[in-house]
């Protein structure tokens, strides 16, 4: 779903930069049947595989031979030069091997392709691979465009592939006209307007939403009613409606946002589905809509609804977007993500923090037009309620902390420390500063003013996104004046740059090492050091013992105490997604889990949670002496009562005055007299208690019950038991 | 320590506890332990007998068949047994703590008639019992 997501991005950034892109769905001819066994030992070769396992694979494709069966009889053996075995477990791995090849190959410097411009990260977006279904985002330009052909027939030429340009698609995303480009002579660029299936998924430039819908609405309905003569019971039904809902919708709610009538047209078909098992227009339903989709120990059906599961899947891509790497994805997603600004204007750069302020009304997205982030962004608003922020233990993570919109910072009067202007975000936000005792003592709640702690944070130290960015593979704080003494400040990672301080003054002031290790200013007493400029960065390692200048990255990563994904670490975020836990709303066992551990259904607990819906029959239970702890505990062992779940879903029907009975059926104009006795009106409590027959039945079960209470022995006993404990 | 059910001591019951394996005094537990058992054999009851109180309603209803009470109370005692039965045949292997789970559960409900024991291991009673039946009730 990454790459249709890919595909949706990079068309929509290309049309916001005006940039003139042309996208290739590339189509290969027996893709599996035509890898060549010579490129893909190669291949392997190259990737640094050892030897025997090359060996390895090679023996079980060599010298292979086959047979083909035609009509009852078998045909003559044949040698095998080529091909992955379709079916072999082997085989899709094998491929992808072939698919990194054509990576490679086709962003190789040498080749000199260019695709889509993304400014942020400095690196084109060219291309993006599932298995054989390979995407091309490049440049518009005719010799791009003839240079990308070039490439093609050379890698073609090379491993085998052929590559069949009748089924490749070509879109071209611009307001201009297409260049006179044709690789092949049925080659033509795909209309606006025309929806291709890309990996199961309608994709095209400048799609009606309706076609999205439509076919999804149609596969859903085929599927829901396609059972329906088969009389399931409500449990049944429920298993069904969430298990053909997830096959169905979420594999494309992952990347794709629905309106909301479309959201109204699936809860309708799962609703109808549940409560009448057919598509009719008029179906009255037994239980509201939001009792149906509360979890089942908190008193509801466990339905999945689609509006919740549609934002938790949309957390989820941010949450997914956080971890490390560049994938052409998770480059679209952030750079959209990293553009934000606080509502005065001003200058935030290339911060992620944002998306862990617990209020982020405060902040506004520049140039936030698009539909999909507005989306993601309230998405992500509801669902980070549910993320909990650890209280700092030690010195690394206070230093970490930020001041502004966090929940571990607040004053004496329960506030958050907020920032509107961009002085403020800056100074006080932009990295730790203070020193340890200062920010406990603030933490402590022993600072009760915020000018009062700003004042003592004046003139310390300052962390700049900037030089991060320029550091780029070093975890390192980065101190823009003197400290009265270096080494006691440096505890934090132990790493540390040497800046040069632009002051008020006007002049530059440097710091250097000395031999003997001791770091001291090049020039005098500086006066008010304003702010830094970073021209020449130096990075230094102190291993306890001794300085280390511009230390092997190896070195410096033996002092690293952050955390470290993938070699690289998470300076860029500026966080620690240790600091972030998850909980789950309606986890008996009231388990955190990390912040990388989310998962959509704890997204969808967490929206279920914030609705705090109150079932319509609770006016009942409160007449007829329920409480809430009894309740509680009901919910919790109605479900995990091993009896037939038709009985369990019947008695939760019972409970929630669901069935339909002559007092329910009232209100349709419904018969509403007992089918048994003369009494008028069937209550719920006649119809299972006080009718005649019911009486028969409880009569006779209660005769169960004396047969058990049959033991003296055990009466006496009891008697006294209630005595002792009385 | 391990005894099968019969040979265990009348004073002592054997129980499960955060999986550990414990023996307690049975003069101490009897009261809550036997309301816990009837607690369980109730709400099955309760459950099962409504269910079928309410399809022998629908089937009045909506196909005019009419089934009896006793046909009803029948019904019932089946589902009972045949849910306690699901719920002993779950049980596998022949592990300390398989074999303790089962004696665990027959502790439970061999007050119900629904089984009987028959070196230590159940019987289960399908067809109900004759004193259910008593002339029908006016």
């Amino acid at each position: 779903m990454d790459n249709v997501f890919t595909f949706c991005r990079a068309t929509a950034v290309a049309v916001k930069n005006k940039q003139n892109l042309a996208v290739l769905l590339l189509d290969f001819e027996k893709a599996y049947d035509r890898v060549d066994w010579n490129f893909l030992e190669g291949t392997m070769h190259h990737l640094c595989f050892n030897m025997t396992w090359i060996k390895g694979v090679s023996c079980l494709y060599r010298n292979a031979h086959s047979q083909v069966l035609l009509a009852g009889g078998v045909g003559p053996r044949f040698n095998i030069t080529r091909s992955v075995r379709q079916g072999c477990p082997l085989a899709p791995f094998l491929f992808l091997l072939f698919a990194e090849a054509m990576h490679l190959f086709i962003s190789s410097q040498s080749m000199g392709l260019h695709g889509l411009a993304m400014p942020m990260h400095g690196q084109d977006i060219l291309d993006s691979e599932f298995a054989d279904d390979t995407a091309l985002y490049v440049d518009g330009t005719l010799p791009n465009l003839q240079q990308v052909e070039g490439a093609l027939l050379q890698f073609c030429i090379t491993s085998g592939a052929k590559l069949n340009w009748e089924k490749t698609v070509a879109f071209w995303v611009s307001e201009e006209p297409p260049p006179r480009w044709a690789p092949h002579p049925t080659f033509k660029w795909t209309q606006r307007g025309v929806a291709v299936r890309y990996l199961g998924v309608q994709v095209g430039i400048d799609l009606a939403p309706e076609l999205h819908v439509a076919p999804l609405l149609l596969t859903l309905r085929k599927k829901l009613f396609l059972g329906s003569h088969a009389k399931l019971s409500l449990a049944g039904r429920v298993i069904i409606a969430n298990h053909v809902l997830l096959s169905t919708v979420w594999y494309i709610a992952s990347s794709w946002i629905f309106s909301k009538s479309c959201i109204g047209q699936i809860r309708r078909l799962v609703r109808n589905f549940i409560w009448a098992g057919e598509d009719r227009s008029h179906v009255r339903a037994k239980v509201a809509w939001c009792t149906l989709i509360t979890p089942k120990q908190h008193g509801g059906l466990g339905i999945i609804d689609p509006l919740d599961q549609c934002m938790a899947l949309l957390a989820k891509l941010i949450v997914r977007g956080l971890l490390p790497g560049h994938a052409p994805w998770k480059q679209l997603l952030m750079q959209r993500l990293y553009r934000c600004a606080p509502p005065k204007g001003g200058l935030w750069s290339d911060s992620i923090r944002w998306i862990f302020i617990p209020d982020n009304k405060h902040v506004k997205t520049r140039n936030w037009a698009d539909t999909f982030f507005n989306s993601l962004l309230r998405a992500w608003e509801h669902v980070h309620r549910g993320l909990g922020h650890g209280v700092p233990t030690c010195e690394e993570e206070y230093l970490r902390q930020h001041l502004v919109w966090n929940p571990n910072m607040r004053l004496p009067s329960g506030h958050m420390l907020g920032s509107r202007t961009r002085l403020d975000w800056a100074k006080l936000d932009a990295g730790p500063r203070a020193s340890v005792d200062a920010w406990k003592s603030f933490h402590t709640l022993h600072i009760n003013d915020r000018s009062e702690f700003f004042s003592s944070l004046r003139g310390r130290r300052i962390m700049w996104d900037q030089v991060q960015s320029v550091l780029g593979n070093s975890a390192s704080m980065v101190w823009s004046f003197n400290p009265p003494k270096w080494e006691g400040a440096f505890t934090r990672l132990q790493v540390m740059v040497g800046v040069r301080g632009y002051l008020s003054s006007g002049r530059f002031q440097d710091y250097d090492v000395e031999e003997d290790g001791s770091i001291c200013r090049s020039t005098t007493q500086p006066e008010i050091l304003e702010y830094a400029t970073f021209s020449k960065i130096r990075v230094l390692a102190y291993d306890g013992a001794k300085w280390i200048i511009d230390p092997q990255v190896d070195a410096v990563k033996e002092h690293w105490k952050l955390r470290v994904f993938e070699k690289k670490p998470l300076i860029r975020l500026q966080w620690d997604p240790g600091e972030f836990w998850w909980k789950d709303p309606f986890d008996r066992a009231e388990k955190r889990c990390e912040f990388f551990q989310y998962s959509v259904k704890i997204g969808r607990h967490i929206l279920a949670a914030q609705r705090r819906t109150t079932p319509r029959a609770s006016q009942f239970w409160t007449h007829q002496g329920v409480t809430s702890e009894f309740l509680a505990k009901f919910w919790r062992t109605l479900w995990d009562r091993k009896q037939d779940m038709k009985i369990n879903v019947f008695q939760w029907l019972v409970i929630h005055r669901a069935l339909p009975v002559g007092q329910w059926l009232q209100q349709s104009a419904g018969p509403t007299a007992c089918i048994y006795c003369s009494c008028q009106m069937e209550t719920l409590k006649h119809c299972l208690w006080e009718c005649h027959v019911a009486q028969q039945v409880w009569r006779r079960v209660f005769g169960i019950i004396t047969f058990m209470f049959r033991d003296v022995n055990f009466l006496w006993g009891m008697v006294i038991w209630l005595r002792w404990h009385k | 320590m391990m005894w099968p059910y019969e040979a265990c001591p009348n004073d002592t019951i054997i129980r499960i506890q955060r999986g550990r394996i414990m023996v307690v005094q049975r003069s101490h537990m009897e009261a809550p332990y036997m309301l816990k058992a009837m607690q369980e054999v109730w709400e099955l009851l309760c459950t099962t007998t409504m269910w079928f109180i309410w399809t022998a309603r629908c089937s009045k209803v909506f196909g005019n068949i009419t089934i009896h009470p006793v046909e009803s109370v029948r019904n019932v005692w089946m589902q009972m047994v045949h849910t306690l039965k699901g719920r002993y045949d779950e049980i596998k292997g022949e592990t300390d703590v398989a074999v303790l789970q089962r004696l665990k559960f027959i502790a439970y409900w061999k007050k119900a008639p629904f089984l009987t024991l028959q070196n230590a291991r159940p019987m289960w009673c399908l067809a109900p019992p004759i004193w259910l039946f008593p002339p029908p009730i006016t």
